[in-house]
Parts: structure tokens; sequence; C-alpha cells
């Protein structure tokens, strides 16, 4: 179980990032996060892996996350995290020795049914198989939590779609997802919870079958949440009409 | 320490072959003026010594230009140009601050290959001129009396002058720690320039006469605490802060 308790993160120029974030995801989710530009998504991601430093309580089955356990904990960001100048060949020979539970016959599936080529440097791909790539590494380094920070940017529709079907098909019962994106429509038949920030605090928490139940969708959900105004386009719209 | 072994890798596969490569570069220049310009002095039937065919060869400035170079790369491959490789660093199972030194290790060994190989092609070059040049011009002190006389050569083989020996080998660990330090704190979002002055500054003052004992310790003093402060800079980092 990976859990947050009273999470806050501050920027420079006290910018509060993350406020009192209380969260826990167990083993075998699959977590969409949700939110507007700067609702501290990657933030969240960042505390959670230990690259910024936080205020409040962070654990996973109980432990607090350092150099023991964080191979629990694999990352694909759209920054992206893998060596630019190595090849895949030498990812997988550097992931085999530094993670015991590299899944060895997952990198080599997956880096055969997106045709990524093991022997050139990463830095040749396209971004379409750079994203490819950092979240393969992801996938196989052999994580029970699985963080991803909008993974699939610059990759088409299709390209995507592949992917989510790859994903389900692939993930053992035990493995965690917690996915940060954009792509709420795409990926709503993929996730079974949906968590949505707002301000850096944690705006709902729903599961799909609870949705289902409610009769609802995920974009009504979000809208409702964060109390979207449809008619704002229009009324804006209006005003700058009625301007001229 | 399997783990840390591992964790140095991508470094060293991106370093070594260059490492090889700009020493084996700065070799084949070395080679080429060296001979180009000893033939040149012979075809206009002029004798010139060791020490004189050294300085027309530019030996200097190719080993300056080939150490720049050399810590160049040395600090590239930990720098964050075209993904966030400090993400990946700071997720292994290992304590970043052990890799950074032991990073700074394998740099210092791959300066004193450097260090190494620029003697091995003196000593070849030297070795061709005493079997090569008129007999006037050789003796049998030839290579020592060089060796002293020139301050360049007198560091890159300072013999029994203790004291730039030692300054020489903490020259490299500085530079090695220098370059691996100042791309462990880019990948922490500390802005870190230290390298490019060191650096400068070891190949400018790397020729010191004989009987420098004064500037060599002055030296050897710089690089001590250049040394010390980059280490220190690493570890008073908590695990969590780095």
């Amino acid at each position: 179980m990976l859990t947050l308790h009273q999470v806050k993160k501050s920027y420079w120029g006290g910018n509060r990032a993350l406020d009192s974030v209380n969260l826990s995801i167990g083993p075998g989710e699959i977590v969409g996060l949700f939110g507007e530009n700067g609702a501290g998504k990657t933030t969240l991601m960042k505390c959670i892996l230990g690259l910024l430093r936080y205020g409040g309580v962070i654990t996973l089955d109980d432990q607090p996350i350092t150099t023991k356990n964080i191979a629990r904990l694999s990352f694909a960001t759209c920054e992206h995290s893998y060596f630019p100048a190595l090849t895949a060949a030498s990812h997988r020979a550097f992931y085999r020795d530094m993670f015991p539970n590299f899944r060895e016959k997952r990198f080599a599936a997956l880096m055969e049914f997106f045709e990524l080529a093991m022997h050139k440097p990463i830095r040749s791909f396209s971004t379409g198989q750079k994203n490819q790539f950092e979240v393969i590494l992801a996938l196989s380094q052999g994580a029970d939590y699985i963080l991803m920070d909008e993974p699939f940017a610059g990759n088409d529709i299709f390209n995507r779609e592949d992917f989510y079907k790859v994903l389900l098909g692939i993930l053992e019962p035990h493995e965690t997802i917690l996915l940060s994106t954009h792509l709420l429509e795409e990926v709503q038949h993929f996730i079974g919870r949906a968590v949505l920030l707002h301000k850096g605090q944690v705006a709902g928490d729903i599961t799909t079958s609870q949705l289902e139940d409610e009769g609802r969708t995920l974009m009504e959900f979000v809208k409702e949440t964060y109390r979207y105004q449809a008619d704002r386009v229009s009324q804006a719209l209006d005003k700058l009409t009625g301007e001229e | 320490m399997k783990a840390y072994l591992t964790a140095l890798t991508p470094a060293a596969r991106l370093t070594v072959w260059k490492a090889l490569g700009i020493a084996l570069l700065a070799a084949l220049a070395e080679v080429w003026r060296f001979t180009t310009s000893f033939c040149r002095q012979m075809e206009l039937q002029e004798g010139v010594g060791l020490k004189d065919l050294a300085e027309t060869a530019g030996l200097y400035p190719i080993f300056g230009t080939g150490l720049v170079l050399l810590c160049a790369i040395l600090v590239l491959p930990g720098m964050e140009r075209s993904a966030r490789t400090g993400y990946t660093f700071r997720r292994l199972p290992v304590d970043e601050r052990v890799v950074t030194t032991l990073w700074g290790a394998q740099n210092t060994l791959v300066l004193l290959f450097y260090w190494g190989s620029q003697i091995a092609v003196f000593l070849a070059l030297a070795n061709w001129y005493l079997q090569t040049a008129p007999a006037e011009l050789v003796t049998q002190q030839t290579l020592v009396l060089t060796c002293y006389q020139t301050p360049y050569l007198h560091s890159l083989l300072p013999m029994a002058d203790w004291p730039v020996l030692v300054r020489n080998l903490i020259g490299c660990a500085m530079l090695g720690f220098s370059t691996a330090v100042l791309s462990f704190h880019w990948r922490n979002g500390r802005k870190a320039f230290s390298t490019l002055p060191l650096t400068l500054v070891a190949v400018l003052a790397f020729p010191v006469g004989l009987d420098n004992l004064i500037p060599t310790l002055l030296q050897l003093a710089v690089c001590l605490d250049a040394l010390y402060f980059t280490i220190y800079g690493v570890w008073r980092w908590h695990g969590n802060d780095a």
C-alpha cells in the first residue's frame, strides 16, 4: 500500500503545489490522476519518488521510501529519464543488473511490439518512440508501483490505443499504476479509479465502478467536481463580440 | 557493491572509448608535429635539440587541449541535456553520493591514463629522436637533461621530483572528482561551474620547472583544497536533499 499522509509541498515564493494531500493506493489498482495544469500532479509523483523535498509522510507498506525499497517504484515521465546516448540493449543490461526483478521477457516483447531498435542510441528515436521506450523501461523494471506522468505526450491516438490494450494485457494482479494524464476520455475504460487534484488538494476520488453505479461518465464527474461552467466560453465570446 | 559498480556503467560506456579516442588523437597529433618539425629542421640542415624540438612541435598545447576535451567528455554523461537522467539515478537502490564518489574515482583513473599515455608518447618520440638525430646532438644525458630543462616535460615526467609527482596525482583526482561532482549538482538542480576554471588553471599551471618547490607546494595546496571542498560538496547533502 502506497500511503500519503498530509503531504505538503511549497515552491519558492510560497507557491503551494500540494496542500495536505491524503491518499492511499493499494496493490493492483489502476489509478488515473487528473487535474488542470499546475494542479500538482507531477509534484505529487516527484514527492512519492523522493525527487522533491516535502512535508508530511509517504510510506510504502508502512515503510518510508528509501534506497532500500525505492526499486519497488518505477517512473515514466514525459521529461524522459533514460540515458539518451545509450542503446536499448545497454539500458536492458543496466536495468537487469540494477533491478533484480527486471522483466526481461516483457522488455523484449514490448520492444518487438513497438518495433524499436535495440542497438541505436535512444536519442536517435522519434519523440513517440522515446515515449514508448520510457514506458517500456518503467513497465519492465519489475516495480510494484508504476508511476506515469503524461507518458504519451507526443504519441498519436493509434499508438496510445495500442498501448492501453497492451498494458491491460500484460499487467499482473499485484502491479499498480498511477497514471497522470489530461486524456480523460481515452483512459476512462482503462482505469479503475480516478483521483482529481485541484490547486494542490484532492478534490475528488472515485472508482469507475462507483461511477457506473451512479450512471455518470468520468468527464461528468470531473466537470461536477471542478464546477465547470459550460456557458463560460459563450459568455466570453459574447463579451468579446459585444465590445466590437 | 555490485549495484554501485553497475551504476557507473552508463558513465563508463559513454566516456572510456571517447577518452581513448582523445588520447589517441593527441598522440597522433604529437607524433605528426614532432616528426614533421624534426624532418623540416633536417632538410634545412639545422640541428635541433630534443628540448627545442619538443617546444617547436607544440607538445604542451596539444596536451592541454586534450586535457580540456577530456574533462568535457567526463562531465557530459552526467549532465541532463535531453533527458532527466537524475530521475533514474535517484530511483536506483544505491546512494547517489556514493555513486558520485566512485564516479570521481573512475574519472581520476581516466585522467591518470591520459597522463600515462602522454608520458608513453613522449618517451617513444624521444627514443625515436635519440636513434635518428645526428650523433653530435645526442648524448646519454639528452633525455634526462631535456626533462629537467623544459618545464612542461619536467611536469609530465617529474622523475625524482616528488612534490610535482604528488601535485600531478592530486591534480588528476581534483579534476576527476570535479567532473563527476559538477554533473551531480546539475542533476540535483544546483548550478555549478567549478570544473571549467579548475581545468583551465590545471592546464596553465601544469608546466613547473626544476627547483620550484614553493610554487609546486602552493599548487598542491590549491589542488588539495579544491578536492576536499568538491567531495565535501557532495556529502554535505543529506540523502533526501540530494
